[in-house]
């Protein structure tokens, strides 16, 4: 198995496919201190005004700060606004 | 902004969610697709958002699974708007007589708009419409837009092409002007070309006619320039008959215009205070009502009027007028000497593009300006050369007897 992933990860290096379309990982983009984009996102794992931690296909995300909010989700994207102090990235 | 107002219109409901588990109830909504907005979290264990009312209903095994409790805080939209003013029977009432009225209203002509006229004026064109039965406000059934255009193509000879066609509650006439070409039989009638002015020739090319006088002759003004009779000689030089054509010619003749103009030094002039004072008129079609401050003499007035209209070419029989008043003080004053010359100066250079402006050419100016103690006079002579030239009818003649028996 172990093998099986380091010639996906080989390929996926050298043929340069983006790694969010090779393992589903999630992608994060942050703008400013106040919104960040969160694509590829399996679900709510974790939610207050202080921390939102969202479950990815390869581990977690948590977004740390103030008065964080929820705009808008969707089964695929989730904007988060707030007074961001941190985004935590957590391998399973 | 669309998506607002469609949201809007099918309603929306902000909601209270505690208790429970708040995450399951989000992932819940997320796999049923139900789209929860401007989440935000009060007081820790509450959360508020905004739903659409079609998902609202959606709810019910999300909220049993995740063990939340659901409270509506807030309803917006149209279907709650309709839902609260259901006893209001004249607001339902009026709605529905603006929705007839707008159906009605519809059915009907509302704005002609004619366009690729220049020679021919949109007032021109639509009154010609009026007179033919053709007005605003007339309805849309009545209207034969290929008739139309055959009207318009028979009454103007120089319009060359004309599209009528109905876009929602507006008639399009789209025309194009041809290009104006003279008479060919008036053009061809037989003349002469006269002087209009005594003066000397200064240059004549000839196209067509006999020419009578020569570049450095004199003339008087009614003196035949260039003649349109042609007299046809035989090999013995006897003229067998006259023929007749258009004398066409450029003639420049040059002349001597005197020049004189005096205005008195002193003259009175108008300061405006700053004082203004507003009044308001109103044309209800023949009636004319106006409400005017109560002035004295030293005032001025200017006056805007603006006709109401629906659109573009519709207008109502109701104009608005705005006066404004400009109080003033005369003050009688002389010119300066330099002023005074200045001031003549400027009436020369008028007067001499005034004459520039018909194409002459002026070669001399011997103006000369005085200033007196009262008065300044300027007076001389322009010195000018301009194309002359007025067609007069011919007078034709007979073939002496003797010719014609030969």
């Amino acid at each position: 198995m172990k093998k099986w992933e380091q010639w996906k990860e080989n390929a996926v290096t050298n043929l340069e496919v983006p790694p969010d379309l090779a393992y589903g990982d999630a992608v994060v983009t942050i703008t400013g201190q106040g919104r960040v984009f969160v694509e590829n996102y399996r679900c709510i794992s974790k939610y207050s005004p202080t921390e939102i931690v969202i479950l990815t296909p390869r581990g977690k995300v948590a977004i740390c700060g103030k008065c964080l909010e929820i705009p808008w989700y969707t089964p695929d994207e989730m904007l988060v606004k707030g007074c961001i102090s941190g985004i935590f990235p957590q391998r399973c | 902004m669309i998506e607002k107002f469609l949201r809007f219109l099918r309603g929306y409901v902000q909601i209270c969610v505690s208790g429970g588990q708040l995450e399951r109830f989000f992932n819940l909504c997320k796999s049923r697709r139900i789209s929860l907005e401007k989440i935000c979290s009060r007081d820790g264990d509450r959360i508020t958002g905004y739903l659409a009312l079609k998902d609202f209903f959606l709810l019910r095994p999300v909220r049993s699974k995740s063990k939340v409790h659901i409270c509506v805080l807030k309803k917006c939209g149209l279907p709650f708007f309709f839902y609260r003013n259901k006893k209001r029977k004249a607001f339902f009432l009026g709605l529905l007589a603006a929705f007839l009225l707008m159906l009605l209203l519809s059915g009907r002509i509302w704005n002609i708009h004619v366009e690729g006229n220049k020679r021919n004026s949109t007032p021109e064109i639509l009154t010609f419409l009026e007179k033919e039965g053709i007005t605003h406000g007339m309805s849309k059934h009545k209207i034969d837009c290929g008739e139309i255009a055959s009207l318009v193509r028979r009454k103007y000879q120089d319009i060359a092409w004309v599209s009528a066609r109905i876009q929602g509650t507006r008639l399009i006439l789209t025309v194009q002007e041809g290009i104006l070409t003279e008479d060919a039989g008036e053009s061809e009638t037989p003349c002469d070309l006269s002087a209009d002015r005594t003066g000397t020739i200064v240059k004549m090319i000839t196209r067509q006619g006999i020419p009578l006088v020569h570049p450095g002759d004199t003339c008087k003004e009614g003196d035949i320039l260039v003649s349109g009779e042609l007299p046809i000689m035989n090999d013995s030089q006897e003229v067998v008959r006259y023929a007749y054509v258009k004398a066409d010619a450029d003639i420049w003749v040059q002349y001597t215009r005197s020049y004189h103009r005096r205005f008195p030094l002193r003259h009175q002039t108008e300061i405006p205070t700053g004082q203004k004072k507003y009044g308001v008129s109103l044309f209800f079609g023949r009636t004319y009502l106006e409400a005017y401050p109560s002035l004295g003499k030293r005032w001025r007035r200017e006056e805007e009027f603006i006709p109401l209209r629906i659109t573009e070419n519709f207008f109502l029989p109701i104009v608005l007028g705005k006066a404004v008043y400009r109080e003033y003080i005369p003050k009688t004053s002389v010119y300066t000497k330099e002023e005074a010359e200045a001031l003549a100066l400027q009436q020369l250079h008028l007067y001499e593009e005034k004459i520039l402006e018909k194409g002459a050419e002026i070669t001399e100016n011997n103006v000369s300006i005085k200033v007196t103690d009262t008065d300044c006079i300027s007076e001389g002579n322009l010195t000018i050369i301009e194309k002359s030239g007025r067609e007069k009818p011919v007078i034709t003649k007979e073939v002496p007897h003797f010719q014609e028996q030969s």
